[in-house]
């Protein structure tokens, strides 16, 4: 029994998609070359990952080592591994504290974080909570009073959390930031400097991001002790991502991208817009134009864009239209195409954004629409990050992005638990995805009343029954709603 | 003539266009006929339901002067002002006309008007801008500018059958004209063949070549390096939006959403505006001084301050 626990593993099935360098260079090691707990290999095994990849075989074995990490590494080529399997190798199960933090920039992120850790520490005996804005802030105190090993967050609320003595920070002796240069930026860098100061002075730090601007140094030469440096980026963008621009005048935009839905063969497609009040705007046109929908960005409450970004994880629909908000971090493998119906002002977060599709190495294909005012955003972008946006050609080669068989693409870990968010203050607005009468499944969304009364808290538990119930099959392939027409 | 004044008035001027109003006086000596409380039929098929055809329009203009020899036809109803209406086109034709471009000011009358033609149908009956408000004319404000002079200057030194003295007076000027121009064109046209990536793309690139100022000719292979190398800097140069903001101030995104969508933002949110006065009862007054442009509060603002979370408010980072 103890030498064939591999053969009890439940591991799923494998992808048999092609992939590129930047996830294939390695040196070879397997997960058990890094000597982690039997536990964690179990975890990691029937999350289905088979080898490490380059990122992961870099940065796994100087993190137990207990160094602090500057690590710099292309979208998507499996950064929150790297740091995940670490934190869960050093977490002490016995010991009820917080044992590791990780900071990211967004919601989202947060929860797709968490589920990665859950997801690998299935069995080490780790509780990890996840604590964002825009939840209910006492439901996390409440959870704080049971064990919390891992905490996933983003700032303001930990810095919340810690300022009122309710999380526990003084014993962490390990600091995450994923996209670190986000968490760095004019908007989070007082509030995480803050939270720093809660931590003990002696801790290790771990700053994974595939962009570090010169900002960082400094909070590096502050804050960070002999940092490990590794840096697998030959160039920035990723080797399996084709770009190409269309150039539109701004009024032709909906008729381009009417366009590039029936002619491309999209499996999951996110949409760029560079407002919120553009992304609903967008949204609104594609359902007009008969295309299911869905749409996410900062201004929406907290429990619409949870359900939307799970539902569009669990491929419910196959376009999500959505702000900057979702340009970090998001892993759906399942996306192939990234269109940019707004261009983006900066290298920065083109890249990001692009970095949507072509998740782990895979293909992906990136469409930019270019007004006569993008041309010089188009150059500086292209020139900066020392690659290539091509006119888009009349045909589009499918192998530059069409998987031959999608049955395999890994569907993200459910997210297990959503929290508990702030109810709603009844009869101020309706939810802003059910005026499209179009959108996939309207009576999955649950109904505002369900949160109507400020008092009425509704544990966790419930939550998940409402949701397990509404998505019953997790291997659902996306709707086939604008399956191509002509091939291109 | 002095007892049909107050009576219900229906006028065809000499470009086909019926006005209907209620009889204020005729100036035999002028040679004009004023009427109060006048709407604008349009052409009514006159025009055959052709391109040239004017749509009615539901705004009221208190009084219009109509120049006598710009008159075709008039007749006294002997019905309410309220009961007369437009004659509608055929039942089938406005079926065809669905799906394109609809005006909303015609949405009163449930009317749908093809506006593929109206800026040659705005351009062509020109001199006439002043009685017919904008029903006609496309959404841009150029157009809509031009229709504001027109109607400032009412004399009868252009050649039109009638003068809109209220037009310019405050309020009423303001219903008829920017409702027009904001909302026409909610939905954009988007044609049935598909778009042609290639001949656009071919605009683009000639022109490229001929821009004396197109940066292509500065670009420089070996200037790449310059933003990231790997092997003199962990570090790069690109450009970033976490130390600047990139978004969009509200009046250039307004115009730019009338671009591409044809409505700045949806519906009756009204924009930003919308979302205050949520969380009444909750959390803190004192709304619309603090945070970004305009006063704006995100949603769960005031329901988070209820929690005792508002102060670290940096962390509701907007994209």
């Amino acid at each position: 029994m103890d030498s064939d626990w591999k053969t009890q593993l439940n591991i799923p099935k494998k992808d048999t998609r092609p992939q590129t360098d930047d996830v294939l260079n390695t040196k070879g090691n397997t997960f058990e070359d890094f000597y982690l707990k039997r536990e964690l290999l179990m975890g990691i095994f029937e999350a289905g990952f088979e080898k490490p990849s380059p990122i992961q075989e870099e940065a796994i074995p100087i993190a137990l080592a207990g160094r602090d990490i500057l690590a710099r590494a292309k979208n998507g080529t499996g950064k929150t591994a790297a740091f995940v399997i670490p934190t869960l190798e050093r977490v002490k199960p016995k010991v009820k504290k917080i044992q590791a933090l990780i900071m990211v920039p967004t919601r989202e992120l947060a929860l797709q974080t968490s589920q990665v850790v859950r997801t690998l520490g299935k069995h080490c005996g780790i509780a990890c909570m996840v604590s964002t804005g825009g939840t209910n802030l006492r439901d996390d105190i409440m959870r704080l009073n049971e064990p919390v090993h891992v905490l996933v967050g983003t700032p303001g609320r930990v810095l919340d959390l810690a300022s009122r003595k309710v999380a526990d920070l003084s014993e962490c002796p390990l600091f995450v930031m994923d996209e670190a240069d986000k968490m760095l930026s004019r908007d989070f860098k007082s509030i995480i400097e803050q939270i720093l100061s809660f931590l003990p002075k002696i801790h290790q730090s771990l700053l994974f991001s595939a962009t570090f601007p010169m900002t960082v140094k400094e909070f590096m030469v502050r804050h960070l002790n002999k940092p490990y440096e590794i840096n697998l980026m030959d160039e920035l963008t990723l080797k399996g991502i084709t770009q190409y621009y269309a150039f539109v005048e701004e009024r032709q935009k909906l008729h381009c991208l009417n366009t590039l839905f029936s002619k491309l063969q999209i499996n999951q497609a996110i949409i760029f817009c560079n407002s919120t009040n553009r992304v609903e705007l967008l949204a609104k046109k594609i359902t007009d134009l008969g295309y299911s929908c869905y749409y996410s960005h900062a201004r929406m409450k907290q429990e619409e864009r949870n359900k939307v970004f799970h539902e569009f994880r669990q491929g419910k629909v196959r376009t999500l239209v959505c702000s900057d908000l979702l340009t970090r971090g998001i892993d759906i493998q399942a996306v192939n195409v990234v269109i940019n119906f707004d261009f983006p002002k900066t290298a920065e977060t083109y890249l990001h954004r692009i970095g949507r599709s072509g998740r782990f190495g895979h293909l992906g294909l990136a469409v930019n629409l270019i007004n006569w005012n993008d041309r010089f955003n188009l150059y500086k972008i292209e020139q900066e990050l020392g690659t290539e946006i091509a006119a888009i050609p009349a045909q589009i080669d499918k192998s530059l992005y069409v998987a031959e068989d999608n049955s395999a693409v890994p569907v993200p870990f459910p997210l297990a638990s959503l929290p508990n968010t702030t109810p709603n203050v009844p009869g101020q607005s309706l939810p802003p995805q059910q005026t499209h009468p179009q959108f996939q499944h309207p009576q999955q969304f649950q109904q505002p009343q369900q949160f109507q009364h400020p008092q009425q808290f509704q544990p966790p538990q419930q939550l998940q029954q409402v949701y397990s119930h509404a998505y019953p099959s997790q291997a659902m392939p996306p709707p086939q709603q604008h399956v191509a027409q002509t091939p291109y | 003539m002095a007892q049909y004044i107050g009576k219900t008035i229906s006028l065809v001027s000499v470009t086909d266009n019926r006005y209907v109003g209620l009889l204020e006086s005729i100036d035999s000596e002028k040679g004009v006929v004023t009427l109060n409380k006048v709407r604008c039929f349009g052409t009514e098929g006159r025009k055959q339901w052709g391109p040239q055809e004017i749509y009615p329009n539901p705004t009221v203009y208190e009084t219009v002067t109509f120049n006598g020899n710009d008159v075709k036809d008039l007749s006294i109803l002997d019905v309410g002002l309220d009961e007369v209406k437009p004659t509608l086109p055929p039942p089938q034709l406005a079926a065809q006309q669905q799906g394109q471009q609809v005006p909303p000011a015609m949405a009163g009358y449930g009317v749908y008007a093809p506006t593929g033609a109206s800026p040659t149908v705005a351009q062509g009956m020109a001199p006439e801008s002043a009685a017919i408000p904008a029903q006609s004319r496309g959404p841009t404000q150029a157009q809509a500018r031009q229709h504001e002079q027109t109607v400032q200057q009412p004399s009868g030194t252009e050649k039109s059958d009638a003068r809109v003295r209220d037009a310019i007076q405050g309020g009423k000027e303001k219903a008829s004209r920017k409702p027009d121009a904001r909302r026409s064109g909610h939905k954009m046209d988007i044609p049935r063949e598909d778009f042609d990536f290639e001949s656009n793309n071919k605009i683009f690139e000639k022109s490229d070549d001929q821009g004396p100022q197109a940066p292509v000719a500065i670009k420089n292979p070996a200037d790449d390096d310059m933003f990231y190398n790997k092997k003199s800097s962990f570090f790069d140069t690109i450009s970033t939006s976490t130390e600047t903001n990139t978004n969009m101030r509200w009046q250039e995104e307004k115009q730019l959403n009338l671009d591409t969508f044809g409505q700045a933002s949806i519906g009756n949110r009204r924009g930003r505006g919308a979302y205050r006065g949520r969380g009444r009862g909750y959390g803190r007054g004192g709304r619309g001084g603090a945070g970004g442009r305009g006063g704006f509060r995100r949603p769960d603002f005031n329901n988070q301050s209820n929690t005792g979370d508002a102060s670290f408010k940096q962390d509701r980072v907007e994209f």
